[in-house]
């Protein structure tokens, strides 16, 4: 029965375990910086590389417009001319705050998730 | 003025679902996405694609896909219809094949009409009324194969105008769909798909780079088109550097302190015309005669034609080559400045410039610097750069330590220059380890430099930024996860007793 019981409680404690949300240790704010030990990948800047992902639409003929890259605030911060049918992959930094990346092209606008550095568009409609 | 359009036509026949030909534009439903055609300006009504495949062998139509209709029980020309973009129809016949789905039915029948291009309409398609000009009923309800034949009319024909072409399967009775494929239009497409699908308009373009003048920033020059600033137009990053690498330093990330802007300005063929930068030298709480500059990773030196704007003073330990980048470097390496004193006189007190407050301000300066990739259309000899070719994460910038060349200090893990001097590095505190890609970061991944998009107030003099900004630590100790701003001015983010300000700003 006691085996049973620690059984239990040890499959319990496993299951809850695996439901935690992982979370940022919490740090002491009063930790000089010379003690501080970071992570490996962490840069040392407040922003992030964006790799930008765009699908072009096949046209019937080239057509050609252009493609601005915004951040919500507004600011522009890559414009090419781009030619709709093809694909294209752009480098864009910005803030490290920012989750999401606007695409505008002629008058289609659109917006993608940051996800993992990535961000995906496709010039392409996903339903009508 | 000379006026162009932005559409480039092409010539040759195009394997896509929706396409066109120089004579005639086709849909034959092959591109198995209607979303394809539907973004390509063409429109359906009670009308889908479908497969071939999905159809009993007796149905199929060419090819894998086709298109089929809603059951035909409605004569109203609206219920089941195709309407083409707007093209510049031609004379010639408009053809297509159809059958029906089902033998049951009392009409089954398909009109075409024009539909003229009203620009000055309220209605967001520009459309004004359908006007028919065919009229074609099945000769009996059967599921046989019919090729149909109308003639373009004459009163569209090479008109020079913009018109649609609608035509609607119409029916009574019964259930019988039908199957519709391999449709002709004789005509020149004339739908901008990138604008809301609106017939093409000829644009302003006075220089004649194929970018419109609304959209062109360089309207009057044909080697120029558009701006990329970075961090934004009105907006300046900065570098805060510690200069006592490899050993350890004070945190206070105000031994050379630039803000920085770069605007890389590009021509319609997405090629980099020329960078220029702005960099204002605002601190330097330092002894040292510090140097700045930046290598464009990745970029050889023959692709740039020149450096101007830059401020090496009488110092030499900097060698130039004739394009104004530094000799013996792989990669492109400007030199910004080579001492910072040089600029920004010492103001006889104190260790620094503009990091103790008691001490006299001594005014930021600026560089304007333009390294040139292209001159009048031609790219330097190592050809041209896209933009793609140099991101903002490809610039690399360091400082040179007291005019020793070799003592380079960068961010953490942008990798050194061909002129850094490897006895430096695994010496004091440094622990860079080439091949896990770590570079300029001690033991525990501290750095010797930070860079701040939106902008940076520096510690005073000898305090740690970790006293100045008090989420500093969460920060850096989440890998950037808890207060990304941590550098803003808000309440509990400062002790602004610890933050140089200049005197403007106090």
């Amino acid at each position: 029965m006691k085996n049973i019981s620690f059984l239990f409680a040890l499959a319990f404690t496993l299951f809850m375990a695996s439901c935690q949300k992982e979370e940022v240790n919490p740090v002491d704010p009063s930790k000089p910086i010379e003690e501080l030990t970071v992570s490996n990948d962490f840069k040392w800047i407040t922003s992030q590389s964006v790799i930008i992902h765009v699908k072009g639409l096949p046209t019937p003929v080239p057509v050609r417009n252009v493609l601005v890259i915004r951040t919500p605030d507004g600011s522009e911060i890559l414009k090419i001319f781009h030619e709709m049918s093809k694909d294209v992959t752009l480098d864009v930094t910005l803030h490290s705050v920012y989750s999401e990346l606007y695409l505008k092209y002629g008058a289609l606008q659109l917006t993608s998730p940051i996800k993992d550095g990535k961000a995906e568009f496709s010039l392409i409609p996903s339903k009508k | 003025m000379k006026k162009t359009s932005v559409f480039f036509f092409a010539l040759i026949m195009m394997g896509l679902g929706g396409r066109l030909n120089a004579q005639q534009l086709i849909l034959d439903f092959e591109s198995g996405n209607e979303n394809i055609e539907l973004a390509n300006c063409w429109a359906f009504g009670a009308l889908a694609y479908i497969s071939n495949a999905a159809l009993t062998p007796n149905l199929a139509l060419n090819g894998g896909w086709a298109g089929r209709t809603k059951p035909l029980t409605n004569l109203n020309q609206n219920a089941c219809w195709i309407k083409t973009p707007w093209i510049l129809p031609y004379s010639g016949n408009i053809t297509f094949i159809a059958r029906l789905t089902a033998v049951n039915g009392t009409l089954r029948g398909i009109r075409l009409s024009y539909i003229s291009y009203n620009p000055n309409s309220s209605n967001s398609s520009k459309e004004n009324t359908p006007v028919e000009f065919y009229s074609w009923n099945w000769p009996s309800i059967n599921l046989g194969l019919y090729t149909i034949t109308a003639p373009m009319p004459a009163a569209i024909a090479n008109s020079g105008q913009p018109y649609k072409i609608l035509v609607s399967f119409v029916g009574t009775g019964g259930n019988s769909r039908a199957l519709v494929d391999d449709m002709v239009f004789p005509g020149q497409y004339w739908s901008d798909p990138s604008s809301n699908c609106l017939a093409q308009s000829v644009i302003a373009d006075a220089d004649g780079d194929g970018v419109g003048d609304q959209d062109d920033e360089y309207p009057t020059d044909p080697f120029r088109a558009f701006n990329n600033y970075y961090p934004s137009s009105n907006g300046f990053a900065t570098l805060a550097f510690e200069d006592n690498w490899p050993n350890k330093g004070d945190y206070d990330f105000n031994d050379v302190v630039v803000d920085y802007q770069l605007n890389r300005v590009t021509n319609s063929q997405n090629q980099l015309v020329e960078v220029l930068g702005t960099f204002v030298l605002k601190a330097s709480g330092a002894s040292y005669k510090n140097g700045f500059g930046f290598q464009l990773n990745g970029i050889p030196s023959d692709k740039v034609i020149g450096v101007s704007g830059t401020n090496l003073g009488s110092t030499t330990y900097i060698s130039l080559m004739s394009n104004g980048l530094e000799a013996a470097q792989s990669a492109a390496n400007v030199i910004v400045f080579d001492n910072f004193t040089d600029i920004m006189q010492h103001p006889g007190i104190g260790t620094g410039i503009n990091t103790d407050p008691t001490h006299p301000f001594v005014p930021y300066q600026t560089l304007n610097v333009t390294l040139t990739f292209m001159n009048d259309g031609t790219p330097a000899v190592g050809g041209p750069v896209l933009l793609n070719e140099l991101p903002i994460s490809s610039f690399n910038f360091y400082i040179i330590v007291n005019q020793d060349r070799g003592r380079e200090v960068h961010l953490a893990d942008y990798v050194p220059t061909n002129l850094a001097n490897p006895a430096y590095f695994n010496s004091g505190q440094d622990d860079t380890q080439p091949g896990q890609g770590k570079y300029y970061k001690t033991s525990n991944n501290l750095p010797w430099a930070i860079s701040l998009l939106e902008g940076f107030d520096y510690p005073i003099e000898k305090v740690g930024i970790d006293k100045a900004y008090l989420h500093f630590v969460e920060w850096a100790s989440s890998n950037g996860e808890l207060y990304p701003n941590w550098s803003e001015n808000d309440e509990g983010y400062r002790d602004n007793t610890k933050i140089y300000y200049p005197p403007s700003a106090k």
